[in-house]
């Protein structure tokens, strides 16, 4: 089953303590989606799903095509489905709503057909109606997908979500029926390594990754109990006394988010990013290309236009926590942000 | 939608892929290229970009392709309304006189592998099945890309790809700035960039059609011929594949140099593309009775390769082994000082030290044996009936379980009903009791359970260093397989969980590292931990197959019960689980060959029904093994 984001009040982000890293990532993510999704290790219990609902409720709503179950975006023709584009083929105007960004729940026992979608074939040869039931990709279209636990997914289906959510398409075809609709999401992922790993290729196709630990400080977590206290016994006036902290931030993320196509960065901090993914001696080029998008990312929320030293520190761990292993069975190097500074401060 | 493609001349650096892709484009007589490397080096994004330089299309086989999608299958609108069976073509029919692209082609259904390498072999796919029969030419270049960590590729099927390279990351950081600014620039403005680059793509282009037009007048000398047969000769190359990709591989390289002439130049780098995976590995010293070269002997090599591996790694393990020796003789005289003073506090704690992980191998296929019970599951070890809609479609059934539609049975079913069947609008009219569901097959992992002799007696002969190396490639063959496991020691006293179920193999491989012996051998209590731990996995999971893999020589010398002997508790607890059908087992026996033997672990053995294997018995005798990198003889 997948849920919707329920109706009920959802716990405000900037009342979240700690777990610093996961929301910085999850923000980037939102500003740039292409920096490509979030992994997230840790334990249970660390607030991982509260902060995934909490970034969705606290961004403005987004235009969406009126009873479009894609949520399409009325003003990208480019990523339309065929139902919205056959309606401006046709020389219709598409009617224009406003939705609140979703995020989607994928479940470990998610089948094949289930995260795709499926053609009732039975309905077809009966009553020759074609049915397409939408899979949870759909749904997630200029949304959130959030899988929990994702290692202990199929192989395969892992497959299906990373090359959807790099291609922003997915395609069903079956038994001479074929199907596709835009998929575009950010991909949010948790797992524990102790239950199991993900092949090193597809934890290199996640853009982040964040390392997370129930914290530890006694005054933090008394806060933290004392906070969803306040927050159960009266959610209105919990989110009343938020709302200006709310507002703040969505306002830093949408201007962020338009900034971001003029943030600039020269070519010195391109040879530190490169210098960085040499020295940790990681595979391929996935890393400089995200650590690039990172800082970019982290600039514009920064609101500068041109990127800085700093926002490649802030960024740097998330972008190669998790390509550090090349081999299934390589002891996986240190990350060490002490070399990482050297490199960053050595040039100036 | 539109995917867009990154110019093939924007992308820096990876010279070889570049080249073996263009070589196969300017002669598709080649066969395809299969690129190993790195993850994130652009191997897709250079395959795609091929596409309209070469007016071909990318056609991309997903790992989870289905045999309907890859072969084709009925159409079912089209023979619902017309009344006559239509056929919809698969992935194959769009590959033809094309490119057909397979990302992590090592990871492919080894039923899929099946077909394309009977359709790459005869240029012709053919679909025969009940009612259907159909077939179309399917020729195409087929483009691969893998890494080996996750498993090897079936040496037939690597033998397909005409052409292998090796690729790795940039490593001059100019480049990678580069490589850098181009993409940034690419995703800001994606039609700007193409067109930035679109005067030196068309000039690339034509540099393609120029050099297959030149193709075509390549001379190939009876010289050049012999050349080529001389280094594939030198290589040790099985089969005559490689001669043809060879004399094919040096045309093109001839036309792309704007010759007509081959020159010794262009077959040494035709060499150096497609020797490196039809290579057999050549023994490092070879003895000197092999120095003839004629083809009686051919066989006998092939038998001594056979062996010589063995005695290789033995050989060179003694050699390494003496600093490690003294490495472990350190370790053990500070573990001692640590158990001296922990014995002070625990009077009774044995002494224990721990051993080097031995050399690991490739092994033979084993594995819990395929029932007929309908499973759910993943991974690649034992084949099962699915219970999803995934796997090979074998027959159909009346049972209806999970909307698994076999259309064309469905069909026929209703076939014969049509006349006295009212129409309902479509030509075929189909009722409830018509619907026929698929029966599914495919490999899913299994639960292997290592219970594992950890007793002071491993400690004689370096056992368990070769012990480790056992478990180790058994470990590395359970990542591939994607097994969950569950490592059990037996010493002391009593038998130990160290790791509970789990599909994190790495978790076994850091224990394993660390795996300490001492004291006596409670094989016993080893063997009912294993069996207790099964029990429990298979109420969670009854799909699961669980498979228990004991290593030991089979000496045990304590019991669980005071009351009993240790050997002939043994075989009441061995008869036990023979009785518990859904356990499999395995017995490893690692009682060393030529000494006084007991045969113990063998009795117990037969006892539990299990597979049984010395250990030396487990290596795959596989001959091919692609080799990382070659120099190119000359």
């Amino acid at each position: 089953m997948t849920h919707y984001l329920k109706k009920n009040i959802t716990y405000p982000f900037t009342a979240i303590i700690g777990q610093e890293a996961m929301k910085l990532g999850i923000i980037l993510n939102v500003i740039d989606p292409k920096i490509g999704g979030i992994l997230v290790f840790g334990e249970k219990g660390t607030g991982k799903s509260t902060a995934v609902r909490a970034i969705a409720n606290l961004l403005p709503e987004i235009d969406v095509v009126k009873e479009c179950p894609f949520h399409c975006n009325p003003h990208d023709q480019g990523s339309l489905c065929e139902n919205c584009r056959t309606k401006i083929n046709n020389g219709e105007t598409l009617l224009t709503g406003k939705d609140k960004m979703r995020v989607v729940d994928l479940p470990v026992s998610a089948t094949e057909d289930r995260v795709v979608g499926s053609l009732d074939i039975e309905e077809a040869i009966q009553h020759g109606k074609k049915k397409f039931d939408l899979g949870v990709l759909a749904l997630a279209n200029r949304g959130i997908l959030y899988v929990d636990e994702i290692n202990l997914l199929d192989d395969h289906i892992v497959d299906l979500l990373l090359d959807s959510a790099a291609m922003g398409v997915n395609t069903v075809e079956r038994e001479g029926i074929s199907f596709s609709h835009p998929a575009q999401f950010i991909l949010v992922g948790t797992m524990n390594p102790e239950e199991g790993e993900l092949r090193p290729q597809l934890l290199d196709r996640f853009g982040f990754s964040v390392d997370i630990k129930g914290i530890k400080d006694p005054e933090k977590r008394i806060d933290i109990v004392k906070r969803r206290g306040a927050f159960e016994v009266d959610p209105h006036g919990f989110l009343h006394e938020y709302h200006d902290l709310e507002m703040e931030l969505s306002h830093r993320i949408v201007t962020a988010r338009n900034l971001l196509p003029r943030v600039t960065i020269d070519d010195e901090l391109l040879l530190i990013n490169a210098k960085i993914a040499i020295a940790l001696e990681v595979d391929g080029h996935r890393g400089d290309l995200t650590l690039m998008k990172g800082a970019r990312a982290m600039a514009a929320f920064e609101g500068h236009e041109q990127v800085e030293k700093e926002d490649i520190r802030k960024v740097v761990e998330m972008v190669f926590l998790h390509r550090l292993k090349s081999l299934p069975f390589e002891t996986t190097k240190k990350f060490n942000m002490d070399k990482i500074n050297a490199i960053i401060d050595e040039t100036e | 939608m539109n995917q867009d493609y990154y110019p093939f001349s924007a992308i820096i650096g990876q010279e070889l892929m570049k080249k073996a892709l263009i070589l196969n484009v300017v002669n598709p007589k080649i066969g395809g290229v299969l690129i190993n490397g790195e993850k994130g080096t652009a191997k897709s994004t250079a395959v795609r970009a091929l596409s309209p330089l070469i007016d071909k299309k990318i056609v991309e086989l997903p790992l989870s392709v289905s045999e309907d999608r890859l072969v084709g299958s009925i159409d079912m609108e089209k023979t619902l309304t017309s009344g006559a069976v239509h056929f919809e073509e698969g992935v194959l029919k769009k590959a033809h006189q094309n490119i057909l692209y397979v990302d992590e082609v090592n990871l492919l259904q080894d039923y899929i592998i099946d077909i394309l390498l009977d359709v790459s072999a005869n240029g012709m796919n053919r679909i025969e099945r009940e009612g259907v029969s159909f077939s179309h030419e399917s020729d195409f270049i087929l483009v691969g890309t893998m890494n080996r960590e996750e498993g090897e590729l079936r040496p037939h099927f690597a033998d397909r790809f005409g052409l292998f390279v090796n690729i790795k990351g940039e490593e001059d950081p100019l480049s990678r700035v580069q490589i850098l600014k181009n993409r940034l620039e690419y995703e800001a403005d994606p039609e700007g960039f193409k067109q930035s680059f679109s005067v030196r793509e068309r000039e690339f282009k034509e540099l393609i059609q120029s050099a297959k037009k030149r193709m075509e007048r390549v001379n190939v000398t009876n010289e050049n011929l012999a050349k080529i047969i001389s280094l594939c000769l030198q290589a040790n190359v099985l089969g005559h594949r490689g001669d043809l990709v060879m004399e094919q591989t040096a045309k093109a390289i001839a036309a792309l140099k704007g010759r007509v002439d081959i020159t010794d130049g262009d077959i040494e780098e035709a060499a150096f593309f497609a020797l490196m995976h039809r290579k057999k590995e050549l023994a490092p010293q070879p003895r000197e009775e092999e120095n003839s070269e004629s083809q009686e002997e051919e066989q006998e090599d092939q038998e001594e390769e056979n062996q010589e591996p063995d005695k290789e790694e033995t050989s060179s393990k003694e050699e390494s082994q003496n600093p490690e020796q003294k490495e472990q003789e350190e370790q053990e005289s500070s573990e001692d000082n640590r158990e001296e003073q922990e014995k002070q506090k625990q009077p009774h704690k044995p002494k224990t030290e721990s051993f080097q992980i031995g050399q690991d191998f490739k092994l033979k296929d084993f594995g819990y044996k395929a029932d007929r019970k309908v499973r759910r599951g993943q991974g690649k070890r034992t084949k099962i009936r699915s219970a999803s809609k995934s796997g090979r479609y074998v027959f159909t059934t009346t049972q209806r379980k999970n909307k698994d539609l076999a259309l064309d049975a469905t069909i026929r079913a209703a076939a014969p009903f049509q006349r006295e069947r009212e129409s309902n609008g479509m030509a075929i009219t189909i009722y409830e009791q018509d619907i026929r569901e698929k029966v599914r097959q495919k490999k899913i992992a299994n639960l292997l359970v290592f219970v594992v002799d950890a007793s002071g007696s491993m400690g004689a002969n370096q056992r368990m260093v070769e012990t480790k190396g056992a478990i180790m490639s058994l470990l590395k063959d359970a990542y591939v397989k994607r097994d969950k496991i569950c490592l059990i020691s037996f010493r002391g006293q009593e038998a130990k969980v160290l790791l509970p179920p789990t599909r994190s193999v790495e978790r076994g491989y850091k224990l394993l590292e660390s795996l300490e012996i001492g004291g006596k051998t409670p094989l016993n209590a080893g063997l009912s931990k294993g069996v207790q731990v099964i029990k429990t996995e298979l109420k969670k999971a009854p799909d699961l197959m669980p498979m228990m893999i004991v290593i030991t020589d089979g000496k045990g010398n304590v019991s669980l019960d005071d009351e009993k002997k240790p050997k002939a508790e043994l075989f009441e607890i061995g008869e036990k689980i023979r009785e518990y059908k859904q356990i499999n087992t395995m017995v490893i026996d690692i009682e060393k060959q030529g000494m006084m033997r007991f045969g113990i672990a063998k009795d117990l053995a037969a006892m539990m029904q299990s597979e049984y294997r010395a250990m030396d018995e487990l290596k795959s005798d596989s001959l091919l093994k692609m080799v990382e990198s070659m120099r190119v003889p000359s």
